[in-house]
Parts: structure tokens; sequence; C-alpha cells
């Protein structure tokens, strides 16, 4: 069988026995999908040795870039959010950048499901092996293994073009990258205190790609949008959890213990993002959001009105009744709770908020703050029969007793005994 | 039989000019039914002779000269070490030597392998290790190009270096090498090829033997190479060439 002399020749080129066996089992498939289709070349052998012979280089290729180009442009870009440099940037003749955004554009290629992408750009670009990838996921080893053979696989195809794409064509394939970052982000920024160390990792790694990416695509206003984001939500990750690992609410975190560096980063590129295109799109109106509350050095300052007014830009690009319910909040503490109340009322019969508990959570707050202590105390019961988080159901469970002891005191409702 | 094929040297490979996509492709294609049927051992690029340096062993003294030392086509470029049934057959296979080579001006030499007093070839180049790889390769002389045969007690020290070398890990790979008369030439003008039999008479541009070393520089290489019974060596040669590595070669 040609596989060992195959996998012996890729060894001499690529030094490492584990990559030839992976590429030479990769010809192997090429093979069984090509030949018959295209018929069985006259010569199988060279044929096979072939393409994984140019594999192998594309791998060696990849290797380098990411080895030693990748490091020089991360340190590079620390701080990039001067649009003179920008501009300085994009001019370049960079064909660094170019591969790198290539290769970035690759690991996102729309050909592959949204899990080979995160896979792929973790391997490509993170150069995380499959067995952090697969345990910063909590899936098995061999599934993120699969994933990858079955991406490169489709990446194979002499259909799929390789390079960096222009025009519309751009926005959307950039599109599909911001949303493999900021997954990535998430599913790091999820996975509270303790457990694997690889699950933080992944915010870190996270952020370095999307600062990579602010390097090489520098006008583009929604990377710099979504590095902000992740800048911000980073800058809390110490405040987020109390010791027993419970999280804390944003409205009640200990605001000293937020990292005042990256918030400083987050409001730079959300600065760029304003000036380059205006902050509009998703990511740079979710950090535009958090940005209202990092700038607030205690809850009391916060600007309100502001993060209103953005919940309502956003819901003219993406409506969701989760959105309305938190534009409510907003909408309660700029302009108190019977505005507010209004909009929730609204959203009391939306099917799609049917078990969410903070519906009923937010009204019976709004109620209670209005001095319809029965109904509050429904609403609260409501509440904490729907969530399954024990400490989340104490809390509404002593609002709803605490509204209900508000009720026994008939008129308005004041004084205590 | 195994054989070694030098491809010589064009003002390209001596600028240092890595091999561009299409050539890289077209010489994957050349090799690739060979490399299928497991018949190729061995396939190095040498970088430029401006980087490189000769040791000039005279009355138990080594002078190191540094390079470039002599036209490009009178220097190496690469070495592959593969498998012809004979030297009839070996020349047809090169006539399809990929063109874009050389941009048609290629020229490759074919050489039997055999160390005239019989010791044996050993060794794989691509072996794995730590540090830079070099060829050193003892430039022919006209008792080589006789096919002398060094005395019994040169070649029990040659031996025992080899072994004691390959033991220590950093000699790879060594090759002794018949006379050019059972060798031939291959050279391509504006494209085409023209098969030249051996004998060469320019005996400065043959090789009788070669080694490769791992060294972490090249003067580990020399020190080798001081230190090692070359046969002939009251008046020997010896050139040293970084062999390029795959990262070098194909990366961007």
């Amino acid at each position: 069988m040609e596989a060992p002399r195959i996998i012996a020749a890729l060894v001499r080129v690529l030094r490492d026995v584990g990559t030839a066996e992976e590429l030479a089992q990769d010809a192997l498939v090429a093979a069984l999908e090509q030949w018959p289709r295209d018929g069985v070349p006259d010569k199988p052998g060279a044929w096979l040795m072939t393409t994984a012979r140019n594999r192998a280089i594309d791998r060696i290729r990849h290797r380098v870039l990411v080895e030693k180009k990748h490091e020089a442009i991360s340190h590079d870009l620390d701080d990039v959010y001067d649009e003179q440099e920008a501009r300085m940037f994009a001019a370049l003749d960079d064909d660094i950048g170019d591969d790198l955004l290539r290769l970035v554009f690759t690991a996102c290629h729309p050909v592959l499901s949204p899990e080979a992408q995160v896979a792929l750009t973790l391997r490509l670009l993170g150069g995380l092996s499959t067995d952090e990838i697969a345990r910063a996921f909590l899936l098995p080893e061999a599934t993120i293994a699969q994933r990858i053979v079955r991406a490169k696989r489709a990446l194979a195809d002499p259909a799929v073009v390789y390079e960096v794409p222009r025009g519309e064509d751009l926005q959307a394939r950039l599109a599909a990258v911001l949303r493999v970052v900021y997954l990535v982000f998430n599913e790091g920024y999820a996975a509270t205190a303790g457990g694997d160390w690889m699950r933080p990792a992944l915010c870190d790694e996270a952020l370095r790609l999307g600062r990579v990416l602010a390097g090489l695509m520098p006008l583009e206003s929604e990377v710099h949008g979504l590095v902000a984001l992740m800048e911000l939500q980073a800058s809390r990750a110490s405040a987020r959890t109390a010791a027993d690992g419970t999280p804390i609410l944003l409205l009640e975190q200990d605001r000293s213990r937020w990292d005042r560096l990256l918030i400083q980063r987050g409001l730079a590129a959300l600065a760029t993002a304003e000036r380059l295109g205006g902050a509009a799109g998703p990511y740079a109106l979710q950090a535009a959001l958090a940005a209202c509350h990092a700038r607030a050095a205690r809850p009391e300052d916060t600007d309100w009105n502001r993060i209103h007014a953005l919940y309502q830009v956003l819901l003219r690009q993406t409506p969701s009744p989760v959105i309305e319910l938190n534009r409510a909040v907003a909408l309660s503490m700029a302009q108190g709770p019977a505005a507010a109340l209004e909009v929730v009322d609204r959203l009391k019969d939306d099917p799609a908020l049917s078990g969410y508990h903070l519906l009923p959570s937010v009204r019976g707050d709004l109620l209670s703050k209005l001095g319809r202590h029965d109904e509050a105390a429904a609403e609260f019961h409501r509440a904490a029969a729907m969530t399954r988080n024990d400490r989340e159901r104490d809390l509404l469970n002593e609002r709803a007793t605490a509204a209900e002891k508000l009720i026994a005191r008939p008129g308005t409702g004041q004084g205590s005994e | 039989m195994k054989i070694v094929l030098f491809r010589r040297g064009d003002a390209d490979s001596e600028a240092g000019v890595k091999p561009w996509p299409a050539l890289v492709q077209a010489m994957g294609d050349h090799f690739a039914a060979l490399e299928a049927e497991g018949r190729v051992y061995a396939g190095e690029g040498l970088k430029p002779s401006s980087q490189a340096v000769r040791v000039t062993f005279k009355d138990g003294k080594a002078v190191v000269t540094d390079g470039p030392f002599a036209e490009a086509r009178e220097v190496i470029a690469g070495i592959s070490l593969i498998d012809m049934p004979d030297m009839d057959t070996a020349a047809e296979w090169l006539k399809q030597w990929p063109i874009e080579d050389a941009h048609g001006n290629a020229e490759i030499e074919i050489r039997d392998l055999g160390c005239p007093g019989g010791l044996p070839g050993f060794g794989d180049p691509a072996a794995p290790g730590e540090g830079r790889r070099y060829a050193v390769m003892l430039l022919s002389t006209e008792a080589a190009e006789a096919d002398f045969v060094p005395p019994k007690e040169v070649l029990a020290k040659m031996a025992d270096a080899n072994r004691r070398g390959q033991d220590a890990g950093h000699l790879l790979a060594g090759e002794g090498l018949k006379s050019s008369r059972s060798g031939k030439r291959v050279k391509f003008t504006g494209g085409k090829p023209q098969v030249i039999d051996g004998p060469f008479a320019e005996v400065k541009e043959l090789v009788a033997g070669f080694w490769i070393v791992r060294a972490a520089s090249i003067a580990g290489a020399i020190a080798w190479a001081e230190g090692y019974p070359f046969p002939g060596k009251e008046w020997a040669t010896v050139e040293i060439r970084q062999l390029y590595e795959p990262e070098e070669l194909f990366g961007p």
C-alpha cells in the first residue's frame, strides 16, 4: 500500500510523523472522493504523492506564518487606535498581513459549519492543539479532531478559493469571522471560576485574535467594535463572581475590581469604531452599552438616558423582546417606573418570553416601585417558580415576601412597626 | 541501484532565490511517481556558495576560505538520492526534468554511489535533530577520478569515524562516489535536454564523496571536518554548505 511511502516522503519535508500521517490520510480521503467522480488517474501513486505533498507545503507555509509573523504583528498592535496610523497600515504593501488575512478568512470560510470554523480558527490562528480546543468546549477530543479533519477536507475542494474577499462579499465574510471570535470569547466568558484553566484562557485568545484582526483591517468599524465589546466585558471578569462562584449582577458589582486598563482600551477602541463608521453596527452598539456602565464610577452615576437611546438604536437593527425588556429597565432608571411598565405590559403576552423569568421579575420590580405591592408579590412568586437558579429563587422569594408585608399595611404602604 | 543527483547551480540559486510555487509544484510532480514507489531517499537544497566555506588541508594544516568560489554552474545547488535501474534510465527520466528550473537551462549530474574502498553509504540527511545541517563535500582529485582505493588504515579510520559520528548523532549521512566515468550530465539549453556521458574533464567541479552533519553553526561543521580522516587528506579540499530547511524553502 502506498501510505507508508507517502508518509515517509512527507516526514522528510515535515519532520513530524503525526502530521505526515494526517496529511497522507487526507490525500487518501481526497482520492476516495475525487476518483469516483473524475476517474482513477494513470499514476494513482503519483497523484496521492502530489496531493499529500501540496498539503505538506501549505502546512509548512502556514506554520511559518503563524509562528513567526504572527508574534511580530500582535506585538505591534497594542495600540493601533490612532486613525493616522491605521491609514498608514492600510496603505502599506503588507503581504504578511495579506497572507494572515487569507488564513483568517479561510478558517471562517462559509463552506464550513460554524463549529468547524471555530475549531479551525483556534487551531490555525490560535495554535491550540486538538486537546486544548476539546477541553475548552467540554467536548471529546475525537469530536474536535473529526471536525478539523472534515473542515480540511471541505477546504480541499478545488471550488474553494483562497483569497481575501472583496466588496459586499467582504462584509458578509467578515461578519462570520467576527461571529467566530465572539463565540470563542463567550465560551470563555461564560465559564465561571474553577474547572479547567483553558476556558477563561479562551477570552484572552479571542481578545488577541480580535486585536490582530483590528490591525489587519484597521478601517473596519465593526472589528474595533468587537474588540471594544470584548475588552469592556473582560474588564469586569474579576468582579463577576462571588467567592463561592455565584454570579453578581452588574449593578451590584464591586467596581474597584473592574480592570481600568481594559476599560481604557475598550473605550479607545470604541472611539475608533465611532470615528470610522459611526459605531452603528451591532458589536459597536453593544460595546457602547457596556461603555456606559464602564464610565460610571458608581451605579448611581450611570447615564441611563444614553443607555436607553442605545437600546432604541439596537432594537431598530435587531428587534427582540429580550432587548425590549432591557430597554424597559433602562427606561425605568431614566424616566421612572410608570413609563417602563407600559413597555413591559406590552411584552407580557409575547410567547417568546413565556419561560423567561426576568419578565415577571422586572414587572414585579416596577410594580413594587409604583406601590402596587399585591401585584408585585404575585409577579415575584411567578418569577421564582420559573428560575432554575437557587440563589435567584431565594432572592425573588425574599422580594415576594417583602412585597406581601407591604400589602398588609393598608393605605400608602409606608412606615413600619 | 542508488544514485546521487547533483543539481548544478545557476544565477538564481547562487543569489539565494527560493523555488517559486510553480517550480515547487513542477518538481513535486516530477518526483511524485518515484516517491510513491519509495525510490527517493533524500532531496536537499544547498544554500548559496557565498555563505559557504572551503577547508583546504595541506601539510597537516587546515586553511579556511570563504565563498563564493566559482562560476554558478560549477557549484552544486541540490543533492538528491534516488533509486534507478541504471544510468540510462536515469538519464531518460532526467530529460523530463521541469523546464521551469533554471529557466530552461538546468544542468543535472548523476553519479554512481560506491566508495572505491568499499565503505557503505549510510544514514538519512533529513534525520531530525537540533541545530543546522551542513553538507561537507570532498572535492575530487585526479586520483579519485582514477577510482584510487585508499589504504586499509585510512578506510578503517573512516569507518570508525562514521560509526562514532552516527552514534553521537551529529553525523546524519555519508556517501562515497565512484568516478565520473560512470556518470552522466543532462544539460538543458532553452528547455532542450542533452545527455553527456562522463568522464568529465574539469576535476575541480567534481565531488568524490559527501557527508551531512548537524552543527549549531558552520564553525561546528568546520571543526568536524578538521577532525575527520578524509582519504588523501594531505592535499584534500572540502566544501561546506548549509542545507535549506523545508520552512526556508517553502515558507512564505
